[in-house]
């Protein structure tokens, strides 16, 4: 099973007045990630690529996911300032491309709160999806993921849903595939990819461009 | 046909009554707006939401909305947004509008705004970098979806004119069926609430995991019948939900009784709790600035000294 780890590059949040704003992986993905990792651990997943969007800058980034242990890492060559529209569709021409079965994600960026990519995403895909996500499992034969989550009616209360994945590309096919768009990777050779993603393949894809300011 | 179609949220078959502050944002933007509801069994929730000046009251009733599901829900709002010529989408912010109204607004080819403050001119306030700045933000396009910060704006105020009732018949669209709700639990907490209670236990980030939270923070709450808190960092790191959050972005609060553990005390933590009649501080590093502000400090691993502080206090 692969899973995509899309994750935003952020001034830290811990960095006191007096320090200098250095960027890191906004902390909600880095959560994200770190399930992900938890899950191969388990053998629930096979493979994990974690994405981001910028320019050179954030390779720093891309740096730190890999150490962390993802098994490669992409970067979007996009300089533009993006809303979460726009972050949402670029990932949705990825995800056809990376075909993997789980897209995971932090709940909101801590720069911009907006809490919106993920589930924009989703409903670009046709995917179901599970927000506010504390923990996720895998049934038997992982054709659903058993997702838990925290919502705050007049009382909090904990909701679970099972929510079918996508199916898994034929093996064959998705091997072509890969060799095709990207360098040799796997565990052991960990690479960062600088993905350049076809803008006009994105929106053709995904809709059309909408910005704000 | 109304220009604003406004989301409301139901809780076990009732209104959410902070849900109702969106139809403030609506008539501040001005324009007709017609209020939808989904789920089942809605005429009694449909009939009470007639007299706050909306075009219509639209319900969505089917069993396959029995449950709040994103995916299904995404597909029924667009449809009544096309039906209702709708070209702006409002809810209040919660944790089930910022589920679903992303999604709408991706199938219905908007932008969105979370947490939306107030409206400047042709551009809306929202927080950003956890609330401490503010950003105003202009649209593009005559497409908008807005979640409203419901303590940003006021309750509505009932009209004496009855709004028509409408029903939306969803049965002719294939809905997707890919999510199955397993099942919601209240989660039984006998605790105060944070804002009203005389004592108040917080954690930071050293309290590591949710269960640690639960056991050392929790535990010590239980004992001395306080409320729970906790920093932004522990909030951030997943430990606990949002709404324990203390802080300038987060609550703001003076019990009689504060006690910190693990926490340092950075500026935006202290100014949510500097009204605080007793504070009381436990952590390891004695340089911390909390313990300039504490009533009471003590320098040590939180992980020893707060069982025994736990069994200490049950036994008094």
């Amino acid at each position: 099973m692969k899973i995509l780890v899309p994750f935003k590059s952020v001034p830290d949040p811990y960095a006191g007045p007096s320090g200098a704003a250095k960027s890191v992986i906004n902390p909600f993905d880095e959560i994200a990630i770190e399930e992900a990792l938890r899950m191969r651990e388990r053998g629930d997943a096979t493979e994990i690529t974690g994405v981001t969007i910028g320019v050179a800058a954030v390779d720093e980034q891309i740096r730190s996911a890999l150490a962390m242990g993802v098994d490669r890492a992409l970067r979007i060559e996009d300089a533009r300032a993006l809303d979460p529209y726009a972050i949402a569709r670029i990932l949705c021409a990825l995800v056809k491309k990376e075909a993997p079965q789980v897209v995971m994600m932090g709940k909101q960026a801590v720069d911009d709160d907006s809490n919106q990519a993920g589930q924009m995403l989703a409903g670009l895909l046709g995917w179901p999806q599970a927000t506010f996500v504390s923990k996720i499992e895998f049934l038997e034969g992982k054709t659903h993921a058993r997702c838990t989550a925290l919502r705050d009616h007049n009382r909090p209360a904990v909701e679970r849903a099972a929510l079918r994945l996508p199916p898994r590309p034929d093996e064959g096919a998705e091997k072509t595939d890969r060799s095709a768009h990207l360098r040799a990777t796997g565990r052991g050779s960990k690479t960062s990819d600088h993905h350049t993603l076809d803008r006009a393949a994105a929106e053709a894809h995904c809709g059309h461009t909408r910005r704000f300011g | 046909m109304a220009a604003t179609l406004i989301l409301i949220e139901l809780d076990s078959g009732k209104v959410k009554r902070a849900s109702l502050n969106a139809i403030t944002l609506a008539q501040q933007l001005g324009g007709d707006y017609a209020l939808l509801l989904l789920g089942t069994d809605l005429e009694e929730v449909t009939a009470s939401l007639t007299g706050y000046g909306a075009s219509a009251v639209i319900a969505a009733e089917d069993a396959a909305l029995a449950e709040p599901t994103a995916d299904r829900y995404a597909a029924v709002i667009v449809e009544a947004l096309k039906k209702a010529s709708a070209n702006t989408l409002l809810a209040s912010s919660s944790t089930f509008s910022k589920d679903i109204l992303p999604r709408t607004a991706a199938l219905f080819d908007a932008p969105m705004l979370t947490d939306v403050l107030g409206i400047e001119g042709p551009a809306f306030r929202r927080p950003i970098n956890a609330g401490s700045d503010l950003a105003l933000v202009q649209l593009e396009g005559d497409r908008r979806v807005l979640t409203a910060r419901a303590t940003a704006f006021s309750a509505p105020s009932a009209v004496a004119e009855k709004s028509p009732i409408e029903k939306l018949d969803v049965t002719a669209l294939s809905l997707p069926n890919d999510t199955e709700f397993i099942s919601r639990e209240e989660r039984k907490s006998d605790r105060p609430d944070l804002g009203e209670a005389r004592v108040v236990v917080a954690g930071g980030r050293p309290l590591k995991d949710t269960e640690t939270f639960e056991r050392l923070v929790g535990g010590l709450a239980d004992v001395l019948g306080g409320a729970i808190g906790a920093t932004r960092a522990a909030v951030d790191s997943g430990m606990v939900p949002n709404d324990y959050q203390i802080g300038q972005t987060g609550k703001i609060i003076a019990p009689e009784l504060y006690i910190g553990l693990g926490i340092s005390g950075a500026i935006q933590h202290l100014a949510g709790i500097k009204d605080s009649r007793v504070i009381v501080a436990i952590n390891k590093d004695a340089d911390a600035p909390i313990f300039q502000m504490a009533t009471y400090g003590l320098v040590g691993d939180l992980h020893e000294l707060v069982p025994q502080l736990i069994e200490s206090l049950r036994e008094v």
